[in-house]
């Protein structure tokens, strides 16, 4: 148990850890413009760093003892040990393509890809089925928003069919 | 009497033809969104905030108090239905209420929850319409140096109530606390942690953190370390109506419920964990129908369904009176509240009197219709059970994102967004809490306001910080939340080696 694969959990303290220095050393950097008063911008972040550095150090302490953390349980069926990589890849892939589309290409296309990546990601096999669920949600998302509630939604390439 | 009168205003600002027709689409979206696996109330309304941009403030605040019912409400028809608890509140309401439905009763289960939930929300709104202004009136005298004690004892609760390790709970608000730093800092100017970003002066928008933390980060985890596994759905028999034995055994949880509940919600106890846990705990013992328990209760359903609603309304005690949330509900509804540039807290009651008022009557009006609306329609949610996993999380996901980008309608916020999905996997992983984070990104920037001005009258003299006799009261309570467990753990430990 206790040398069991602590890697992923030294990682995640090991980032806390940076964070708390990173906070730290962009503090001591900072421009503080004057008139500041005596409390100025610096005092919270320092403490806030000093705080994250100390309860990396903590759990440093705790993994070493070997209390790892408990994985959160989920509605949707059983937590597997290993992680599915792939899995994980087309939906964090998918996600990628949103901020690079959404301006370029448009609401209707960047919505219509991240639905259509996640869905097959999670198992939608039937493709075409998937692409015309995909398209008629994000349709159907976009006049809502743009047409019945006023929210600017960027039109992109397809603007031009308005 | 004047809160009365206040409160009838409040009714006439709200009973308009145009807002009841808001209060409806909000009902029915909040419902809808709630019932989906997977969205607990703080997603739910987080999700539905870009709806309210375009509206009015009185509209938008019937739509959200209608959409705040209606998720929680839809919440609890998932845990019956298909014992899937879409968050911790319901946990128990899913350990005895999908044992009815397996037995036959869903109707039953889901009638005791909806008019339990009622009852508990319009006595605690009440208490909340009365308490509320008063305790706005005595916040006038709270100090600084008091205010940032509060701050300190609601971040300790929140860290540590919540999850399985204290410090995991301390990390997750560690890193929303440094989250909430990013930006210029609005006193000096000083800009902090955005490492040369023009975006990021602005600070990072609260609603991205909590879309992304919540929905993002749950379809990454989903996907990478979950097994599908199929859902039991119970299909619903009958009609959702309560059967007079039902009704005798139900009201007197009701009622215990709402009064655990409460007081629950207004002191910062870290969400609606402990409430609903006591009350079962409660009803449990009080039965005289013990035996029944664990395998369909209805006393199990009633009186946490009602707690779970108490404690709900009790959160917005502190939320409008104080401008302190201590559930991560309570932090979406203080968000949206500042989308409208309302900031809640001692001044409210008296700058913008017609808002809370017509916030309050709302609650009270979001409450009835959902009433009115579930009972007859539970069918047609319990459909919304049906849709297939991965339509369900690619639909959660692209509206997430649409809801991270139409805040600024800028494209940083959908990068800060992926990055906050991130943090959200790596937090499941390994078992840290998401809350604090939340409770981090949004009272951090007001713990600091509040410790710089209480330095700054005493001259950079920290002892301000304890002087007044509440601050040392709080700090003495402080005290006990931090070191009262730890002892208790100690003692467990010295036994169990014994």
């Amino acid at each position: 148990m206790k040398s069991k694969k602590i890697g992923g959990e030294l990682a995640f303290a090991g980032s806390l850890l940076i964070l708390g220095l990173v906070v730290l050393y962009d503090t001591s950097k900072m421009l503080v413009p004057p008139g500041s008063g005596t409390v100025g911008p610096q005092v919270f972040p320092y403490l806030v760093s000093g705080f994250v550095i100390f309860i990396s150090l903590g759990l440093f302490v705790q993994i070493f003892r070997g209390n790892l953390g408990i994985p959160e349980g989920t509605e949707f069926g059983e937590v597997v040990e290993k992680t599915d990589f792939k899995s994980l890849a087309m939906v964090a892939g998918s996600m990628l393509t949103y901020p690079l589309l959404i301006e370029r290409a448009g609401f209707i296309i960047a919505s219509s890809v991240v639905f259509f990546g996640v869905a097959f990601a999670y198992g939608a096999k039937n493709l075409l089925k998937n692409l015309a669920i995909s398209v008629i949600f994000s349709l159907i998302v976009y006049f809502a928003f743009s047409k019945g509630l006023n929210v600017s939604l960027p039109a992109g390439i397809l603007g031009v069919f308005e | 009497m004047s809160s009365f009168n206040s409160l009838m205003e409040g009714f006439a600002s709200a009973l308009t033809l145009n807002n009841l027709l808001f209060g409806l689409i909000g009902t029915i979206l909040g419902t809808l969104v709630g019932v989906l696996p997977g969205i607990g109330p703080a997603l739910a309304i987080a999700l539905l905030l870009p709806i309210t941009y375009s509206v009015s403030p009185a509209s938008a605040l019937i739509m959200f108090a209608a959409i705040y019912y209606g998720a929680m409400y839809g919440g609890s028809t998932t845990s019956i239905l298909l014992n899937t608890p879409g968050e911790s509140g319901s946990v128990i309401t899913a350990l005895e209420g999908h044992q009815m439905a397996k037995r036959g009763r869903a109707g039953s289960a889901l009638a005791t929850a909806a008019i339990g939930s009622f009852v508990a929300g319009t006595i605690a709104t009440a208490i909340l319409a009365f308490t509320a202004p008063s305790l706005a009136e005595w916040a006038f005298k709270v100090t600084a140096a008091d205010f940032f004690a509060l701050m300190l004892i609601a971040f300790t609760t929140v860290g540590t109530l919540l999850g399985n390790s204290m410090l995991r709970g301390m990390a997750s608000l560690g890193v929303g606390l440094v989250i909430g730093i990013v930006g210029s800092d609005l006193q000096s100017g000083a800009v902090r942690l955005t490492f040369g970003n023009l975006h990021a002066i602005d600070g990072i928008e609260t609603v991205t953190v909590i879309v992304s933390l919540f929905a993002l980060g749950e379809a990454l985890y989903i996907a990478g370390r979950a097994k599908a596994t199929g859902w039991s759905i119970i299909p619903m028999k009958g009609k959702a109506i309560m059967t007079r034995q039902d009704l005798k055994r139900s009201w007197r949880p009701w009622l215990r419920g709402t009064a655990i509940g409460f007081p629950l919600g207004v002191i910062p106890a870290g969400g609606s964990e402990v409430p609903t846990f006591l009350s079962y705990a409660a009803e449990k013992s009080l039965s005289k129908n013990k035996d029944e328990f664990g395998h369909g209760a209805i006393e199990g359903v009633a009186g946490p369904e009602a707690a779970n609603n108490a404690n709900a309304a009790g959160a917005l005690v502190p939320l409008l009176a104080l401008g302190l949330p201590t559930s991560a509900t309570a932090a979406v509804i203080l968000v949206a509240l500042q989308t409208y540039n309302i900031q809640p807290g001692p001044m409210l009651f008296s700058t913008n009197p017609e808002i809370v008022w017509t916030l309050i009557a709302s609650l009270f009006i979001g409450n009835t219709l959902l009433l009115l609306l579930n009972l007859p329609l539970v069918r047609v949610w319990a459909k919304l059970l049906n849709i297939p996993r991965p339509y369900l999380f690619s639909g959660i996901t692209s509206f997430a994102l649409m809801g991270a980008y139409v805040v600024n309608n800028a494209i940083f916020d959908l990068w800060i967004a992926l990055g906050v999905g991130v943090i959200g996997f790596a937090f499941r992983r390994f078992g840290v809490p998401i809350t604090p984070l939340i409770i981090g990104v949004i009272l951090g920037p007001m713990a600091e306001l509040q410790m710089r001005r209480a330095l700054q009258i005493s001259g950079g003299e920290f002892s301000a910080l304890y002087a007044t006799s509440m601050s040392k009261i709080l700090y003495v309570i402080l005290f006990v939340v931090v070191i009262g467990p730890l002892v208790w753990n100690f003692k467990k430990k010295l036994a169990l080696k014994k």
